[in-house]
């Protein structure tokens, strides 16, 4: 990598790290808090550790991945100026979600299209989105893992077997989703599957089938439920407007305290501005996880990385029209904007998929560049 | 799988559309809540321009009797008044709230 290429994103890198650190530097000067200014180092460093030593050491994409660690920071201080306590806390959770990231990455590098793979992913995806219809007491949401996974079962079917298969475990996940009550995630899946039978599959008739059982799907399921088509019923958009452009520090009494959204949180922080141009920050890190997967060589991994890439891209999507009224969902969370531990471990896992589909093309490229250079 | 880049392209552009559209509508919405109409930004006056001096073209005020009304140093009577203690600013031209 030369100069030239490399200084546009050490500089990105630079500005995520410095806002990263102003995030908590500003409430701690006001409160003098002793959490705030811990914060404030602590986070900015491991941010550096994760894009410098870690991205090194696992060969992964550094954009994808400081955009991901700066929206998770801005999780952190969503919390940080009325609750210090919840930020570290919140902070906390970033670090099994960093493990998460890895793993990812491992199992994407090392993963390939095969029949045992597409089986395995499905069963244990489908077993995650029915854990709640198993066991009732079972409170851990499990469902974006199970999504994660099932990406993995439909890219191999779609890259390998033809989407007849592949229809199976995406239309399961579906039912199931929709059985379990999660109207949100199942709108999120059925849109981003019907994307990838368009793009992997093509054909005009497997396309129309697929749409035509999603919308009966909804339209019997919003016949059955009607009452589950509501608006959020979380902070209403005049109180999110009554926080200023800017922000305020008194949070309002009807913000509930355990919300696992944190973007009411941030945009009552820190102003309506800054937390629209957080949300812009989604746009660039879905463009990136396309670049990855034109990129990529095989089918398999380019269905996975655009799968990765829609699915916080659409959620980012539907939770932003949720927030202003236009989306008839329940509360949708912002990806990694979120104080649900297993929600961000899978979000991050998914980063970590794309960071190890873009180790794998960086791979490719220099076996490529070996080869040629072999020829000469 | 040129076909299949050529198809994740074209979902790429169709999500940046709905991204930017998306944010227009909300922004939209934020600023009809906030109060702000886009049809009334133009009539509004810039800001720093209004000047604290009052327009030459406007005369002073006139009484009903159709004289005008004396300046508060011309009417105190003891002339213990200083020059410019006790002219107030009229509200209407108090850009500074002094």
């Amino acid at each position: 990598m030369n100069r030239k290429q490399s200084s546009p994103r050490f500089r990105f890198a630079f500005a995520a790290l410095l806002l990263s650190a102003l995030l908590f530097l500003l409430p701690a000067v006001r409160s003098g808090d002793r959490r705030l200014y811990l914060l404030a180092a602590l986070v900015p460093a491991f941010m550096l550790l994760c894009c410098t030593v870690l991205a090194r050491l696992f060969s992964l994409d550094r954009m994808a991945l400081t955009l991901a660690l700066f929206l998770c920071s801005l999780g952190i201080a969503a919390f940080a100026p009325a609750d210090p306590d919840a930020a570290v806390a919140q902070a906390l959770r970033c670090i099994p979600g960093m493990a998460a990231l890895l793993i990812g990455a491992v199992l994407m590098r090392s993963l390939s299209t095969s029949m045992l793979s597409a089986v395995s992913s499905a069963f244990l995806g489908l077993l995650m989105l029915s854990a709640k219809l198993l066991v009732p007491a079972f409170s851990v949401p499990l469902a974006e893992a199970g999504l994660a996974l099932l990406l993995v079962s439909v890219a191999s079917l779609l890259s390998g077997r033809g989407s007849g298969l592949a229809l199976i475990p995406g239309f399961a996940a579906l039912i199931l989703l929709l059985t379990g009550g999660d109207i949100t995630l199942a709108a999120l899946w059925g849109l981003t599957f019907l994307l990838l039978i368009f793009a992997a599959d093509g054909r005009f008739l497997v396309i129309l089938s697929a749409f035509c059982v999603t919308v009966l799907l909804f339209f019997g399921y919003s016949r059955l439920f009607p009452s589950d088509f509501h608006p959020a019923d979380t902070v209403s958009l005049n109180t999110l407007i009554s926080a200023g452009w800017t922000g305020t520090d008194i949070l309002p009494g009807e913000l509930p305290s355990a919300a696992a959204s944190l973007f009411p949180r941030l945009s009552l922080h820190f102003g309506l501005l800054f937390a629209g141009l957080t949300v812009l920050l989604f746009l660039p890190l879905s463009l990136r996880g396309v670049f990855i997967a034109t990129s990529s060589r095989t089918r398999f991994h380019a269905v996975i990385s655009m799968g990765v890439s829609l699915l916080p891209a659409l959620q980012a999507l539907a939770a932003l029209l949720s927030v202003f009224g236009f989306l008839p969902l329940p509360e949708v969370c912002f990806p990694f904007l979120t104080s649900s531990l297993p929600d961000l471990c899978a979000e991050l896992f998914m980063i970590g998929m794309l960071c190890g589909i873009s180790a794998r093309n960086e791979a490719d490229l220099a076996e490529d560049a070996h080869l040629a250079m072999l020829a000469k | 799988m040129k076909q299949l880049r050529s198809r994740f392209r074209l979902i790429s552009l169709l999500l940046v559309c709905a991204f930017l559209l998306a944010a227009a509508l909300c922004t939209g919405t934020a600023l009809k809540a906030a109060g702000i109409s886009l049809t009334s930004l133009p009539s509004l006056p810039p800001l720093g321009i209004s000047s604290p001096t009052p327009d030459p073209s406007v005369s002073p005020s006139v009484s009903p009797g159709g004289e005008p009304t004396p300046s508060p140093v011309e009417s105190d009577p003891t002339g213990s008044l200083p020059p410019g203690t006790d002219n107030t600013p009229d509200p209407e031209y108090n850009v500074f709230g002094l």
